[in-house]
């Protein structure tokens, strides 16, 4: 399926048309045609993900190379074994369970190095990474008020806080829709214990977060 | 289970269920408990609401960090580059034809004429720097075999359908790109193309054009990602009728319980005179009769109580 631009004789009237080169492809067509090594195939198979594991990784990871890294190694790893791929769960648990031990393995890292501040070297000196987030979007949006960044640093601290299982189901459950079941799956552990995960990271949400509400 | 242990939930237990309940994780026997303890006991209705507004505000656009500008597109550049020929790994016999095939470059003008398909719109993929480092040049053409025949003289004639990929670029508010974005989002075999294109014309849902495409995406497409995008791209639009027509439908219709909750809670919101709000206040008795989803149910419940007892007042 590609969006072609046709011109109806007259450049100036430019129309759009959706034409299909492939009669309806579905996932599944996708993914056994880029197994057979159709790379157009591939590409868009991934696309329908990438966005969405990119924001995954950048939420949990809050670094931008980390995030840069795991969207590299999870796509190597989906291209390197989608041979393997054998339909016995959806491509969506497949690829999130590639994406979420390589964050694992990231977090697990980092915090033993000590969680390293998020400092990134400017012109004015050394910065956290984060309040330039802010200022960049505070500019960006004079109207945002003081309140919404207080906010939002509240609860990158709790999420700091969390452990990294927490927190991953924390975000996979609140940001991606995932039900418990299937975090638990992913995870490798039971929808029991992906939900004490979840309910101990509500707590301390709760609790971060009492005076806001 | 006898009765003495069962049916009953005292009001600690129940706080502990309320997040789980507003994410419609309980099982059905939890739920039904829960809500009877919530239906004698404010205290914990109370709590549920705060719970309610906790949820709301980890849904706000600052509880997230927004992944920085341009990432996504250095990351499929540098991946793009990854799986490039002459990269390790890449190089399969596809990938080795299609490259020849990059040397028959035809004049662009002369496509125009040849296949009424002009311009291939390189539409999201490997957008930005990757156009450079996908290894094809630029005025790269694709060609697909259409037919082949013996051409009588010993030699073979080959008929390629030809298309020339082409990016274009322009700020959100030019007509060309929204009328390329318009395409791209009832493209019907790639939700992701279609999920990107809701975002970026989400902030253009002004123009009555992109409204009834969020619209319509919003009632038809099968992926809930491009779903989810539209409402957002809906919600100032919330008090128009064709909107709210629609979010009635999507409160009846849609498969997943998120969106539905979206559609109540937009509804809620901006309710009208109740008088005006008869097809709302329909959608929503029927919603009582058959929706599963306690929080949605709850919702209805509430707007339903809250038009009868000051009908006038919204
Ligand atoms: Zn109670």
């Amino acid at each position: 399926m590609r969006l072609f631009w046709v011109l109806d004789g007259n450049p100036q009237a430019v129309r759009a048309y959706a034409i299909q080169t492939a009669a309806g492809m579905d996932e599944s067509d996708l993914i056994r045609a880029a197994q057979k090594g159709d790379r157009d195939a591939f590409e868009r198979l991934i696309r329908g993900y990438d966005q969405s594991v990119l924001r995954l990784a950048y939420n949990l990871l809050r670094n931008e190379e980390d995030a840069a890294d795991i969207y590299q190694e999870a796509f190597l790893r989906v291209h390197k074994n989608l041979n393997s791929f054998r339909f016995d769960c959806s491509f969506h648990t497949w690829l999130y369970r590639i994406v979420t031990n390589l964050c694992l393995d990231q977090l697990r890292k980092k915090k033993v190095r000590r969680e390293e501040p998020s400092v990134v070297e400017t012109s004015d000196g050394t910065r956290d990474r984060l309040d330039m987030v802010h200022e960049e979007r505070a500019a960006s949006d004079p109207q945002r008020n003081v309140l919404s960044g207080q906010l939002r640093d509240r609860i990158q601290n709790v999420l700091g806080s969390l452990t990294v299982r927490e927190r991953m189901v924390f975000e996979m459950r609140h940001y991606h829709g995932m039900r418990l079941r299937a975090i638990g799956e992913m995870l490798g552990t039971t929808e029991e214990a992906a939900k004490n995960c979840l309910f101990r990271a509500t707590q301390k949400m709760r609790v971060a977060l009492g005076d806001f509400v | 289970m006898s009765l003495r242990e069962g049916s009953n939930m005292n009001c600690e237990e129940a706080r502990t269920q309320l997040s789980l309940y507003l994410l419609s994780e309980l099982d059905f026997s939890r739920e039904e408990l829960l809500e009877q303890h919530l239906d004698g006991c404010p205290a914990c209705r109370e709590e549920l609401a705060r719970e309610k507004a906790l949820n709301a505000l980890l849904q706000t656009e600052d509880a997230r960090l927004e992944v920085p500008a341009g990432l996504l597109s250095r990351c499929r550049a540098d991946f793009a580059a990854q799986l490039a020929p002459g990269a390790p790994e890449a190089g399969n016999a596809f990938v080795r034809w299609w490259n020849r095939l990059g040397d028959i470059v035809i004049p662009p003008a002369a496509l125009f004429k040849a296949a009424g398909v002009a311009a291939l719109v390189a539409a999201g993929f490997f957008a930005g720097r990757s156009q450079q480092r996908f290894s094809e040049p630029p005025g790269w053409t694709a060609a697909r075999v259409k037919s082949v025949e013996a051409a009588g003289d010993g030699q073979i004639r080959v008929v390629l359908d030809e298309t020339r990929q082409r990016e274009v670029s322009g700020a959100p508010e030019e007509e060309q790109i929204q009328r390329l974005l318009l395409a791209a989002v009832k493209d019907p075999t790639d939700p992701g193309l279609r999920v990107e294109s809701v975002q970026m014309l989400r902030g253009r849902s002004e123009s009555s054009e992109v409204r009834q495409a969020l619209i319509h995406a919003l009632e038809n497409d099968e992926n809930d990602g491009v779903r989810l995008k539209a409402i957002e791209g809906l919600n100032r639009f919330a008090r128009e009728l064709d909107t709210r027509r629609a979010l009635t439908r999507v409160l009846l219709r849609d498969a997943n319980p998120g969106i539905r909750t979206q559609a109540v809670d937009l509804l809620m919101q901006n309710m009208a005179p109740a008088g005006l709000e008869q097809e709302t206040v329909g959608a929503m008795q029927e919603v009582l009769l058959r929706e599963e989803n306690g929080y949605i149910r709850l919702r209805c419940q509430k707007a339903l109580a809250e038009m009868k007892a000051s009908p006038g007042t919204f």
